[in-house]
């Protein structure tokens, strides 16, 4: 069908905003804030392995190098920004992690102007099943997507550095108590989240064909709305219904940004999207407040 | 400093700063091109006093203000094109209207969004933001995504000037009042404000429309200045841009607001940084500010100046 294949379509974009939901969430549970830096982080990512695969490294190199740098600014950021700003309230850092994602990409259009950049890494190749074709790239964002679900709730909910994480993220006075360095985990949470951002990135060099320092803004403000309606606020102290909420969350974005474009006004989804995350926050207010400390 | 504005010295330092421009402008001194940079300065002025007026004295940042302005924007330029009024009469109907828009929008807006914890009304007014921005870039009626050009040219330095002197008067006029003062214990304590008998959620409401309005009359000075306007400069990075430059002014302190608004509107012209730097300059800073501000900050901001210093001078002995 017409509507199958269209949405089977979007799966890339779709898979590109919920590891990006999940990036956020992860962050916001760990840390109590939420980094808008990721937006940025993405776009260097794709720059990092265009960049990198016009040299001729080989994919899974440059994807493991752009990782690191990834991680390594996110963490750099983390020290000499949000932990300084923490004795302040939430309100506080988050302005200053929107006015440090902004700096970021400032920076990086000084540094690297504005000109738009070509990838040429898109594969072409096609599945057919029945009635349905899928691309080459919609199925490795369709299985990757599924097996960061499942690798993240088994991690989250079963192994011992989960059940650690899961605890830093409900109580973090308890934790220090408890002889948990809780600065180690959240940097490691840190490391995941640039490591996921880097994937959803080397999946955007696998679909599109250009890119411009200006993609990641509206990128991650769909993220953003998908991590808010999967449950980023609400469901505090279980993070394992929350990584599955995201990831759900940023996926149902996509999905839903493909059939606006497709079925109703063309550039009115945003406007849906960002109207159902106003109609969401004003109807679940009560919710956000959060029980105990912070 | 509460009452002391609005004392015949405080009057006599806008009207004096008025006639040095003013001087300068007609003398062929400052030209045309820094008249342009003053009265900008001059708009984002009242758009940064107006913000203070809605985050310091109510306790919570909001990023929708950039969407206010856009609202007072294209609703004046509507109107001047449309009225059957002569030109200049046109002008005022259309400030004033333009600013009534943006409060009738504030005001739908702002009862639900008063009961969202503060972390999230951010993220809420950005969404009010982008929401605004998209429906004009997608309405046809109001020109799309490449704007309204050929505007006429309304607003001269002196009107700015006289606006912008009125809108500060009034804003103190409303700081200094009973009412004013009874706002301003709102974000200290909100559950002792109403247990005083402040009627806290009307009071936020009207705060936050009046602020609007005075962002929609800004606008609409704006729009007929440059004489050319476009909805991608309405997004929430220049509201980003305004609530740092009340961050590092101070929250609740208008002069600092006004001295801030001024320095970061100007500064990027003399020294010639050009368009790439110009957010990092003032964002760095609000940074700089908010890493370095003492914990308790939101109304003490007389001392904050002092208090950085000594703050500085620790870190770095």
């Amino acid at each position: 069908m017409d509507i199958l294949n269209k949405l089977i379509d979007g799966f890339e974009m779709a898979s590109i905003y919920a590891l990006i939901s999940l990036a956020l969430t992860l962050g916001a549970n760990i840390n109590g804030m939420i980094n808008f830096i990721m937006g940025q982080l993405f776009v260097i990512s794709i720059y990092m392995i265009a960049f990198l695969c016009d040299l001729k490294i080989p994919i899974i190199i440059s994807v493991l190098i752009a990782i690191a740098v990834c991680v390594v600014i996110n963490l750099l950021i983390k020290k000499y920004v949000y932990d300084l700003v923490k004795k302040h309230s939430q309100m506080m850092s988050l302005i200053v992690s929107i006015g440090a994602s902004f700096v970021i990409q400032d920076i990086f259009v000084f540094i690297f102007r504005a000109n738009p950049k070509k990838l040429f890494y898109t594969v072409n190749g096609i599945y057919k099943l029945g009635i349905i074709e899928i691309n080459y790239t919609d199925l490795l964002c369709l299985l990757v997507f599924l097996f960061i679900m499942l690798a993240s709730y088994l991690f989250v909910k079963y192994t011992r550095l989960g059940k650690i994480i899961r605890a830093v993220s409900e109580d973090s006075e308890s934790t220090a108590l408890m002889g948990i360095d809780n600065d180690k985990i959240i940097c490691f949470v840190y490391g995941i989240c640039a490591g996921l951002v880097t994937i959803a990135g080397s999946f955007f060099c696998i679909t599109f064909s250009l890119v411009d320092p200006f993609s990641g803004n509206m990128i991650i403000l769909r993220s953003l709305i998908g991590a808010i309606i999967g449950g980023l606020g609400i469901v505090s102290g279980s993070l394992s219904k929350s990584v599955i909420g995201a990831l759900c969350g940023g996926f149902a974005v996509g999905l839903f940004e493909i059939l606006i474009k497709n079925y109703a006004v063309a550039g009115a989804s945003d406007i849906f999207l960002f109207c159902i995350l106003a109609v969401y926050l004003f109807v679940n207010n009560k919710k956000f407040l959060r029980r105990g400390k912070n | 400093m509460t009452k002391r504005f609005l004392s015949y010295k405080g009057l006599l330092l806008l009207f004096g700063i008025y006639l040095v421009l003013l001087v300068g402008i007609k003398s062929e001194m400052i030209n045309f091109y820094w008249e342009g940079i003053f009265k900008l300065a001059l708009i984002n002025i009242i758009l940064v006093v107006s913000l203070n007026l809605a985050t310091g004295l109510l306790g919570q940042l909001n990023l929708a203000h950039s969407a206010f302005m856009a609202i007072g924007a294209y609703t004046c330029v509507f109107i001047t094109r449309n009225l059957f009024f002569p030109g200049f009469i046109n002008f005022l109907f259309g400030l004033f209207l333009g600013g009534m828009a943006a409060t009738i929008f504030a005001y739908l807006i702002s009862a639900p969004a008063m009961k969202i914890p503060g972390n999230y009304l951010i993220i809420a007014t950005i969404a009010a933001n982008e929401i605004i921005k998209d429906l004009i870039i997608n309405l046809n009626i109001l020109g799309g995504s490449s704007g309204i050009h050929g505007i006429n040219y309304y607003s001269n330095f002196s009107f700015v000037y006289l606006i912008m002197a009125l809108i500060i008067i009034f804003i103190y006029v409303i700081k200094d009042s009973k009412y004013g003062r009874a706002i301003m214990c709102i974000p200290q304590n909100e559950m002792l404000a109403k247990s005083c008998g402040i009627d806290t959620f009307h009071s936020k409401l009207f705060v936050f429309s009046i602020a609007a309005f005075f962002a929609g009359v800004a606008g609409g000075l704006y729009a007929h200045e440059m004489t050319v306007i476009e909805p991608n400069m309405f997004d929430f990075s220049y509201s980003l841009e305004l609530l740092a430059m009340v961050i590092i002014g101070g929250l609740g302190n208008i002069i600092g607001s006004i001295v801030s608004a001024f320095i970061f509107s100007v500064m990027p012209y003399v020294f010639n940084i050009g368009s790439e730097l110009k957010v990092v300059i003032h964002v760095i800073m609000m940074i700089i500010v908010i890493i370095f501000m003492k914990k308790s900050l939101i109304l003490d901001y007389k001392r904050f100046l002092v208090d950085a210093w000594n703050d500085m001078k620790k870190k770095v002995w």
